[in-house]
């Protein structure tokens, strides 16, 4: 039996952390699509369920076209069976106003609540994480060690302290209870490590990746199961839409806009992405104090090549004093007045000193 | 450098002014409105352009002031030295900047030059022409000067580098506009916007710190709610399925019920059915028999009626007996009747005839008469009338047969050519054809109108080819048509003439038509009497009469009828009149007595039918019919019911387990329906008022949500703007630091060389005073102050000769300063009008040491000024 195991979607974010009004709406809605895609995936993939563990939307409000597009997706695949855990972003919203649950939803609560899969072979178990419940999850959990068990939880993996009232999972006293795969959610990246002899825990990473700090490859695992033999393989599938991409480039020694476009040319040349992805692009080393940089030029040189494109100026200003001390011009005098002043740091030195040589250039000070 | 010569085109009130400069002093001492001030920005103007462009007032705006009231070129030239070459300016100046024209030649050579562009004046004295105006050009009315960027570099040398000292005010200016822009301490810097915005945001999220704990609050409510709900959801499905057993088992008990009912209903039905049929004798009579019963009785009644209306009365029985020897020898066929009818209608018409055969005596006499006239005959009326009328119509075409004759003759002896007299005479004949034709005289009016045509066309031919002969032919056969016309005309007048007289008429052309038409009335009337007196007059007619008579009489006979002659048909109408009365008779006597047999059967029947079931016939066998009828029904119907009742038992029986209805346990045991219901119905009351409460804080929820909602979104840009906030806050502090560093550098930049400039300025002062003890100071900003009564004083604080004086002293200090190499001219515009007359003769001879080093140009407008 196969079966599709995906968290953190955060359907219906706002996206408006980085981008605008508009490429944010876009973006929800690409994200939402991505989930309707991922449903068709595992139709087309003869995937029998589905567990979402967690973060199903992000906010308590929901949207009636995403509620109703999730609805939709489940209820026209009722041949899928989906496993629906609700993690720290999500509420009762969703379902509140249904009058019936769709037959192939299944649902957990704030006590431990188990479901079969292929003819009693597999079971399928899930707590919601409550602030009372949390710490005795592990000692609640009973499970047949004869079956193939999943246990589906939302929380941060044991010694890491969550924010937004995230729940912490004490991985180890999990181990050795007969659990053959952990279905998690809240890690954003996917991450897979061996939880003990029998089990391994899994966070699948988010769908799409919202923000610079969910970088690279996002999707979500299947998992082939075996139920004669109790064993299973295991595999992410990359699904998301468009990516997030991180780019340093160094434009030391650069002394114009253009040198430094040409660097940041060459180092996404290297990194080869698609035009669909959204890119940082982080300008690193160290620039003469008079050079000619305007950011906002970069970011509109590569605007166009990429969905979205952010510049980070990381890069931090030199200055040869020796070559202003005989500098009998208004500059010169400047330059060796701002290096007298002990009231400056060596880094604000550097920045009134460049402020200072741009006014006097007639250059727009930035 | 130093000028050589100027030509004004027109420039102001100057016009087609032409001047020649001396190496050293040049001294213009002209009167009042000579134009002075016009000459001196004139020379200022080949230089640096016309000043003012924007400004509206014709003071400020020199292109409007200095434009030409008389018209004419706007300009002229300038030739000037520099460098040991000479150069001539030319500008042209119109109406917008754009459209001036700017040449620079060779003054030697006359070819254009590149060496200074339109921006000669800034080239040449390496100032702008506000430094231009702050030195080398002294009006009368700016004596006072102070150091512009430009003077500053110039003076500082170090202009040829970089240049970027005479930035230092756009630098400035654009730092200020920047800090402007930020700065935190007015409301329209971003600082101080951001800061409220900021502010606003807190007291938001502040104030919506309570939204999350409400949220939860709530949530714990809706929470409690939903588990009251589920609780009272359990209890409903309980009491439904408590409900659904009681309403189980009163559904059961009904069943038994009903059961028995059934039970019952077939026992009384059964019962029923038993009595009814005990009261019949001897069982009951099927319908089929009753019915046929009742159809005999029927049959019976009709034949009863029939009895009753074949049956003869007396008088009916003796006209019987009558009818009866009247045909004792037979009954006469419907044939044989009609036959003897019509020999007796035959007889009678015969009869008629013959009495109608009969002339009166005055027809008799009328007769006679006619017959004499008619007798011998020859030819009938109608004959001699038709050729009357032949002979008139020939009569008539006479005349026209002669005109056209004559015309012929004619026209066979005159030349061919029209004719008049022919053409009038053939029109004459066409009148008369339709004359005649509208008299109904068609063969002489067809005749006329063809005579008439000929002779139009004859003459009308004019001088058509001659055709004598033919028409000799026609003339011929005309004449000869026309002698035979009048001849038989003849004949027939003497035979008509003899017919009329024959006939007692005399003979007139005119009224022989109507003598004509007379004879002919007589005639008819003659043969009509003569036919009436032939059928009289017949013998056969009286041998019929009597074989008829004979005929009839004896068929009379036969039927004892004896009739006479004159009622022959009655005598017979009357025999077939009897005869239909003795059939009816006969028939209805035959009828009585199938109807008396008839009847009999069908009382056999219907009294072996009852016999049959023990009932004697009665009189009124249709109401006894009719009481066994109905006992019959009654007694089918109560079986029909009891049937039914049986039917519906078993239908019952089979589809309950009536087993179940053996069993009453528990029964008493259980609630009532009703207080089952008055539970149930509390409960939906309480579950309704929880779905309420429910729907009600899941709005709640939703509200809040999107408070908190909108409260996250305030506190994320919050966040955002207090990064902003701090970004720009820390670009504020670098740009006021640079912004201080700069005029720092500045000051010390420019402080180096003010030493020299004060230097040369008291130098000067003394020069033109007198006084070296003067105690001046001059600050980074090449500003002068004095120093008065313990302390140092601007100069605006002196008097306006003084500040003349000090201005003038200290432009010539920024000139000796600024232009250590190449000179330039200086050009004084009246400066000393505030001198006293010691100042005055020494500025005089100051002016003169100066003009040993630069060419001055002098202009005054009064002698006691002049150099």
């Amino acid at each position: 039996m196969k079966i599709l195991h995906c968290a953190d979607l955060h359907l219906d974010s706002k996206m408006t952390a980085n981008l605008d009004k508009d490429k944010a709406k876009e973006r929800k809605g690409e994200i939402l699509h991505t989930f309707e895609k991922m449903i068709r995936y595992a139709e087309e993939h003869d995937i029998a369920v589905i567990l979402i563990a967690g973060d199903l939307f992000d906010t308590r409000h929901i949207s009636a076209t995403a509620r109703n597009t999730v609805l939709h997706a489940i209820v026209e695949h009722s041949d899928i069976h989906f496993y629906y855990l609700k993690g720290n972003h999500d509420s009762n919203n969703f379902l509140a106003d249904l009058e019936e649950v769709p037959a192939n939803l299944y649902l957990f609560g704030s006590n431990w609540t188990s479901y079969t899969e292929a003819e009693g072979r597999i079971t399928i178990s899930g707590m919601e994480f409550t602030g009372d419940n949390a710490g005795s999850a592990d000692v609640s959990l009973v499970l047949d060690a004869g079956k193939f068990n999943i246990v589906m939880l939302h929380g941060q993996e044991s010694e890491s302290n969550g924010k937004d009232k995230t729940e912490i999972i004490p991985l180890k006293a999990f181990r050795n209870k007969g659990i053959d795969y952990m279905a998690l959610g809240h890690v954003h990246a996917y991450k897979k490590e061996q939880l003990d002899a029998r089990a391994t825990y899994c966070y699948p990473g988010c769908l799409e990746g919202r923000g610079f700090d969910e970088c690279g490859e996002h999707g979500f695992v299947v998992l082939d199961v075996d139920t004669e033999h109790m064993r299973y393989t295991q595999e992410f599938v990359p699904f998301a839409y468009r990516t997030l991409y991180m780019v340093e480039a160094d434009v030391t020694d650069c002394q114009t806009t253009a040198e430094m476009i040409a660097r940041v040319e060459e180092r996404l040349r290297q990194e080869a992405l698609s035009a669909t992805s959204l890119v940082k692009i982080v300008l690193t080393g160290m620039l003469d104090v008079e050079c000619e940089k305007d950011i906002a030029y970069i970011r509109t040189r590569f605007q166009e090549d990429y969905y979205f494109v952010k510049i980070y100026d990381e890069t931090t200003l030199k200055i040869d004093v020796e070559a202003y001390m005989l500098d009998v011009s208004l500059k010169g005098e400047y330059v060796r007045q701002v290096m007298a002043d002990d009231s400056l740091s060596e880094e604000d030195k550097k920045i009134v000193i460049r402020y200072g040589l741009q006014a006097i250039a007639g250059e727009e000070v930035q | 450098m130093r000028l050589i010569s100027c030509h004004i085109e027109n420039f102001g009130r100057l016009q087609d002014c032409s001047m020649d400069f001396e190496e050293n002093m040049n001294v213009i001492c002209e009167e009042n409105g000579w134009g002075k001030s016009t000459f001196a920005a004139f020379i200022r103007a080949m230089f640096y352009g016309l000043e003012g462009e924007r400004k509206r007032s014709i003071e400020d705006n020199e292109r409007k002031r200095y434009k030409p009231w008389q018209g004419g070129v706007f300009g002229g030239q300038l030739v000037f030295e520099e460098g040991g070459r000479r150069y001539e300016i030319i500008r042209i100046f119109q109406d917008k900047e754009a459209n001036d024209e700017f040449e620079l030649r060779d003054a030697d050579t006359n070819l254009l030059s590149n060496d200074y562009s339109e921006r000669v004046g800034e080239e040449l004295f390496q100032v702008g022409r506000e430094s231009f105006l702050h030195t080398v050009f002294i009006s009368q009315s700016a004596c006072g000067t102070s150091a512009t960027d430009d003077i500053s570099a110039k003076i500082g040398n170090i202009t040829d580098n970089t240049n970027d000292l005479n930035n230092y005010e756009n630098a400035n200016i654009r730092l200020a506009e920047m800090l402007n822009k930020l700065t935190p301490s007015r409301k329209t810097g971003s600082l101080a916007k951001r800061r409220d915005e900021i502010a606003q945001l807190e007291r938001l999220v502040q104030d919506g710190q309570e939204i999350g704990a409400s949220l939860e609050r709530y949530q714990n409510l809706l929470q409690e709610q939903e588990n009251a709900y589920t609780a009272e959801q359990s209890k409903m499905q309980e009491m439904t399925a408590l409900q659904k057993k009681v309403a189980a088992m009163q559904s059961i008990l009904a069943k038994k019920e009903e059961w028995e009912h059934l039970k019952n209903a077939v026992r009384e039905k059964q019962q029923f059915a038993e009595t009814l049929k005990g009261k019949f004798p001897k069982g009951v009579p099927t319908r089929e028999e009753l019915r046929q019963a009742m159809t005999v009785c029927g049959e019976e009644e009709r034949i009863r009626e029939r009895l009753e209306m074949t049956k003869l009365s007396e008088d009916e029985r003796k006209e019987l007996k009558t009818l009866d020897d009247c045909f004792q020898n037979g009954i006469p066929e419907e044939q044989e009747l009609e036959e003897q009818l019509a020999k007796a209608g035959k007889y009678r018409r015969i009869q008629q005839e013959y009495e109608q055969g009969k002339l009166s005596s005055y027809e008799q006499q009328r007769y006679e008469q006619l017959e004499k006239m008619f007798r011998n005959e020859s030819e009938p009326i109608s004959v001699i009338i038709g050729k009357w009328n032949e002979r008139n119509n020939r009569k008539a075409a006479m005349p026209s047969k002669q005109a056209t004759l004559t015309a012929l003759q004619a026209s066979a002896t005159e030349r061919p050519k029209k004719n008049p007299a022919v053409i009038g005479v053939g029109m004459v004949l066409f009148v008369c054809a339709i004359l005649l034709c509208m008299h109904a005289m068609w063969i002489p009016g067809v005749i006329a109108l063809l005579i008439g045509g000929l002779l139009i066309a004859v003459s009308g031919r004019g001088s058509g080819k001659e055709k004598p002969v033919e028409q000799k032919a026609a003339i011929q056969e005309l004449e000869t048509e026309i002698a035979r016309d009048a001849e038989w005309i003849q004949q027939i007048d003497s035979e008509v003439e003899a017919y009329l007289i024959a006939h007692g008429k005399t003979f007139d052309e005119y009224m022989t038509a109507t003598l004509l038409q007379q004879i002919m009335e007589e005639s008819v009337e003659y043969h009509a009497l003569q036919k009436k007196a032939g059928i009289a007059s017949s013998k056969e007619t009286g041998g019929q009469l009597t074989a008829l008579q004979q005929e009839l009489t004896d068929f009379l006979g036969r039927y004892q009828k004896n009739e006479t002659a004159s009622s022959y048909e009655e005598a017979l109408y009357a025999l077939r009149t009897s005869l239909q009365r003795y059939q009816l008779l006969a028939r209805q006597e035959r009828q009585q007595q199938t109807a008396q047999e008839e009847w009999k059967e069908a009382e056999k029947q219907l009294a072996d039918f009852l016999q049959a079931y023990g009932y004697a016939l009665e009189q009124d066998r249709r109401a006894q019919l009719n009481g066994l009828q109905e006992g019959v029904q009654q007694y089918q119907h109560a079986r029909s019911n009891q049937d039914e009742a049986v039917r519906v038992l078993t239908q019952f029986e089979k589809s309950v387990d009536t087993s179940i209805f053996e069993s009453d346990a528990g029964v008493e045991e259980l609630p009532s329906l009703e207080e089952l219901n008055d539970s149930i119905s509390e409960l939906t009351e309480r579950m309704q008022m929880i779905h309420k409460t429910i729907t009600d804080y899941h709005k709640t929820l939703e509200q809040l949500g999107n408070q908190y909602d909108e409260w996250e979104e305030n506190r994320e840009q919050l966040e955002s703007l207090h990064k902003i906030q701090e970004e720009e806050q820390k670009k504020f502090q670098y740009l006021k630091k640079t912004q201080a560093m700069l005029s720092q550098a500045k000051e010390s930049l420019i402080s180096r060389y003010t030493a020299p400039v004060l230097a040369a300025f008291e130098q000067y002062y003394a020069g033109i005073t007198g006084q070296n003890d003067t105690d001046f100071h001059m600050d980074a900003n090449i500003m002068v102050t004095v120093t008065e009564q313990g302390r140092q004083r601007e100069v605006n604080t002196l008097s306006t000769g003084y500040q003349d004086l000090i201005g003038i002293c200290l432009r010539l200090a920024f000139v000796d300063a600024m232009y250590q190499q190449e000179k330039p001219m200086l050009i004084f515009d009246d400066p000393f009008t505030n001198l006293d007359d010691d100042k005055l003769s020494a500025a005089r001879r100051l002016l003169n040491e100066v003009a040993k080093k630069y060419q001055v140009i002098y202009f005054t407008c009064s002698k006691t000024r002049n150099m």
